[in-house]
């Protein structure tokens, strides 16, 4: 059999050319992994439902429902009513969440130990495009339900979209088909976006993130600059890279169908069939500081150009647009900026201990999130020491004394270390191959 | 760089010579079981699929024919109104009519083997059995192909027999729906039918199960 | 940092249960809201959500970081290498596929149940599901741990390699 094929396909070729491509081995490596599972287990789950869900807003009759419900809602009481049917969408709804906060994790790893340096600047890029497209995915998806809560939230979207100066009105109407909720066109659109044409984007852009990750090759931990200079060290793609891919996997399914199975993230009949009452919303975790910030802007920072039809620059552009926008590419821009002595290539990962200016930059950004996020709660019960100067005071201050004091606290501790190039110390006989030598 | 190849071979040698035999079954052994196991989880994990088969849910629209049903057309101006005997021609098109529960008046068109072909032909040709079934020479028949299920709706006004617009399927009206030529492998099922208040009525269910798998 | 430590993964580990402790917490503090429909499941907020899928992210970092540790060590040397023989592993090996193999006719039994009953428990199938998994990946650590060949490679940097 391996002689018939080899012969045909010269798979020795393979094996040698692609099979054994070294992998180094590093804890942190796991979280794009991790990131790569939660879309393939979204992929998978997401066939299913497709096969159940109508993707519809005409009014049927269901029983138990006095008034007749669209059928988009209708079908997701039936997806929950089959065997199994229930934790696949529940499954498919935490790996949405799952995969966003693994690729955020990824990618501050990646920040944090320099690894987007030259020659990776374009997987920074690709990476953080990835990110933008995933999250517009997981919003797409967000009405398909149909429900009271699914329907208001993206109606928000739909209102921040149109905030966009001249453009925004006409990108909504494409986006969301019309109207949204309204248009009878709104949910086949949002469909198509949600299951065909933004995740074959996002295939097409893992596809090019994985080859040139081969084609640069891994960064390595330092130690491996000792033990095979100028030398890629790691284990074969196939087979053990790929069994303890395999094990990710599997841990990655088990943990998500137990949390999934017990508690459904967006239980339809919670929210009920789109009514005249509006339910208290909040966007889902990664959109909260976007909503925070438009929290606490004020409503008069608007101005028009009067220029072609209504230039309207408001609050929502300003808040929803524009400031995540510009954090966007100032983080598509990190590597033209903070590059390697001398335009060499940065083959091993740099410490976060070693680099105290970007380390607690990073916190600091993190901080702004945070603060944000918690200017989303304005207005909540038991939260009424939060209002809008205090949120602002804190969105401000807040990440520049973060700044200050992580950097004076790694002073204090890696200080000494900064000057020199970090010595690698090694540890013989930790491992049994090491013992072996 | 010959260093560590060095150290490969190395290793190499000493760990051949170390692995016994007994290691090998040890694997097979091993490997047996992970196989049953995770072919078991495989299959039951499968079995997940059996939820993409949808249960039949039943409505008064697709209730199966039943005697006594009044039959109606299924299309054109006059659809879902019965069909009046008078207003039919001989040797012309088949009217493609549906079944209506007399009590309730709906329509049971939703399921396509409640689907009638009713045609006028001269009483004289018709052959015993089937005039039994027939009233002044209008029978009716199951309008699904016995072949692949194409209802069929055409007429060849020269043999003055239905055909199947699929695959040129040719029954006799006139005969019990007999296959005249082309690929069907049964006849289609004739409906026995009778005339009251110039409604054309159902008298029993079809003479043998409509449809292509029956 | 530089190496495939314990340390960093077990710390993960710890924040993913800090972080599931926030969640249910929080989850005690909430005004329980009116379902829509009586007898729905309730739902839950967003902050809890974001707070579970963090400790999920971090609970799995962890767990494959510390069994990265186990299987391939703190740090690489070239070399191939095999564990040497025993029987333990094996036995370990059997008795799990059985419980695998149970497992997986009972999972067939609630997806039957389901299907004619309508009683269709969520937490019992993931919950059995999940085991069903967690079973194969421990069956595939022991797998590779006792029984395939370790090989750590120095791959040339230049590669011939999509090209």
């Amino acid at each position: 059999m391996y002689q018939w094929l080899d012969e045909r396909l010269d798979i020795t070729r393979f094996n040698n050319k692609v099979l054994r491509k070294a992998f180094p081995v590093h804890h942190t490596f796991f979280l794009g992994e991790i990131t790569l599972f939660a879309f393939v287990v979204l992929v998978l789950t997401g066939i299913f439902l497709t096969f159940n869900y109508e993707p519809s807003t005409r009014l049927i009759k269901v029983a138990g429902y006095t008034d007749p419900v669209q059928a988009a809602y209708a079908s997701i009481l039936y997806i929950d009513s089959l065997p199994f049917g229930a934790v696949i969408r529940s499954v498919h709804h935490w790996s949405a969440h799952i995969m966003i906060a693994a690729a955020f994790l990824h990618l501050l790893r990646i920040l944090l130990s320099g690894a987007y340096k030259k020659p990776r600047e374009l997987n920074w890029i690709i990476g953080m495009l990835m990110l933008v497209t995933s999250i517009v995915v997981a919003f797409t998806g967000y009405a398909l339900p149909y429900d009271n809560y699914a329907v208001t939230a993206t109606r928000i979207g739909h209102g921040i979209a149109q905030s966009v100066p001249w453009v925004g009105v006409a990108v909504a109407q494409i986006m969301f088909g019309g109207d949204f909720p309204g248009s009878d066109h709104s949910i086949p659109r949002l469909f198509s976006l949600h299951v065909l044409w933004l995740p074959l984007a996002l295939m097409g852009l893992i596809g090019a993130h994985l080859l040139i990750m081969v084609k640069q090759k891994h960064t390595q931990p330092k130690y491996a600059e000792k033990v095979a200079p100028g030398k890629i060290l790691g284990v074969p793609l196939f087979p053990q890279q790929a069994v303890m891919s395999g094990v990710l996997f599997l841990v990655y399914v088990a943990v998500v169908t137990l949390i999934a199975g017990g508690f459904l993230a967006h239980p339809v009949e919670a929210y009920g069939p789109l009514s005249a009452n509006t339910p208290a919303v909040k966007p889902d975790w990664y959109f909260l500081w976007i909503y925070g910030l438009l929290k606490i802007i004020p409503s008069h920072w608007e101005f028009t150009i009067p220029l072609f039809n209504g230039g309207k620059f408001g609050p929502e552009f300003w808040g929803g647009v524009l400031i995540p926008s510009i954090l966007l590419v100032g983080g598509l821009l990190i590597p033209f900026f903070s590059v390697t002595k001398d335009g060499q290539k940065q083959r091993y990962l740099e410490l976060p201990s070693q680099k105290p200016v970007r380390t607690s930059l990073t916190i600091a950004g993190l901080m702004f999130l945070i603060m944000g996020t918690l200017a989303g709660y304005i207005g909540d019960s038991g939260m009424e020491w939060l209002t809008i100067p205090v949120a602002w005071t804190l969105l401000i201050v807040a990440p520049i004394v973060t700044y200050f004091v992580c950097y004076i606290i790694m002073r204090a501790i890696w200080g000494k270390t900064w000057p020199q190039e970090p010595q690698i110390e090694f540890i013989g006989g930790a491992k049994g191959s090491a013992a072996d030598d | 760089m010959a260093d560590y190849e060095a150290q490969i071979e190395h290793n190499i040698l000493e760990h051949e010579e170390e692995e016994p035999s007994a290691n090998t079954t040890r694997r097979a052994v091993l490997q047996a079981a992970i196989g049953v196991g995770v072919a078991g989880t495989v299959l039951s994990t499968l079995y997940v699929g059996a939820g993409l088969v949808p249960k039949k849910v039943f409505t008064p629209e697709n209730e199966p024919l039943a005697a006594g049903d009044i039959l109606v057309y299924a299309q054109g101006p006059n659809q879902n109104k019965p069909i009046n005997p008078a207003d039919l021609k001989v040797d012309v098109l088949q009217i493609i009519a549906y079944p209506m529960n007399p009590k309730t008046n709906v329509v049971k068109g939703s399921d396509p083997n409640n689907t009638v072909l009713i045609v006028k032909i001269q009483p004289s040709r018709l052959t015993p059995a089937t005039a039994k079934g027939a009233v002044d020479g209008i029978v009716a028949y199951s309008g699904v192909c016995k072949h692949l299920g194409c209802i069929v709706s055409n007429w060849d006004p020269n043999l003055e027999q239905f055909v199947c617009p699929c695959h040129q399927g040719h029954y006799d009206p006139a005969n019990s729906g007999k296959v005249m030529s082309g690929p069907p492998p049964k006849p289609i099922p004739q409906l026995p039918i009778k005339i009251e208040n110039n409604q054309i009525i159902a008298m029993a269910f079809f003479l043998a199960p409509p449809g292509v798998n029956a | 940092m530089h190496k495939n430590d314990t340390v960093v993964p077990f710390g993960a580990l710890l924040f993913a249960v800090a972080l599931f402790l926030m969640a249910f917490l929080d989850n005690q503090n909430r005004v329980s809201e009116t379902v829509a429909i009586p007898g729905a499941a309730h739902s839950l907020s967003v902050g809890i959500i974001g707070l579970m899928a963090f400790g999920m992210v971090m609970f799995i970092y962890g767990f494959i970081g510390l069994v990265g540790n186990y299987l391939e060590g703190t740090e690489l040397r070239p070399s191939k290498h095999i564990a040497g023989p025993s029987s333990l592993p094996v036995v370990a090996g059997v008795v799990l596929s059985l419980l695998l193999v149970g497992l997986a006719g009972f999972f067939a039994r609630t997806l039957v149940y389901a299907a004619k009953e309508g009683f269709n428990p969520s937490s019992l199938q993931g919950g059995v599901f999940a085991a069903m998994m967690l079973i194969i990946a421990i069956l595939l650590v022991i797998y590779k741990k006792f029984f395939m060949e370790e090989e750590v490679l120095a791959e040339e940097e230049k590669g011939e390699f999509p090209w």
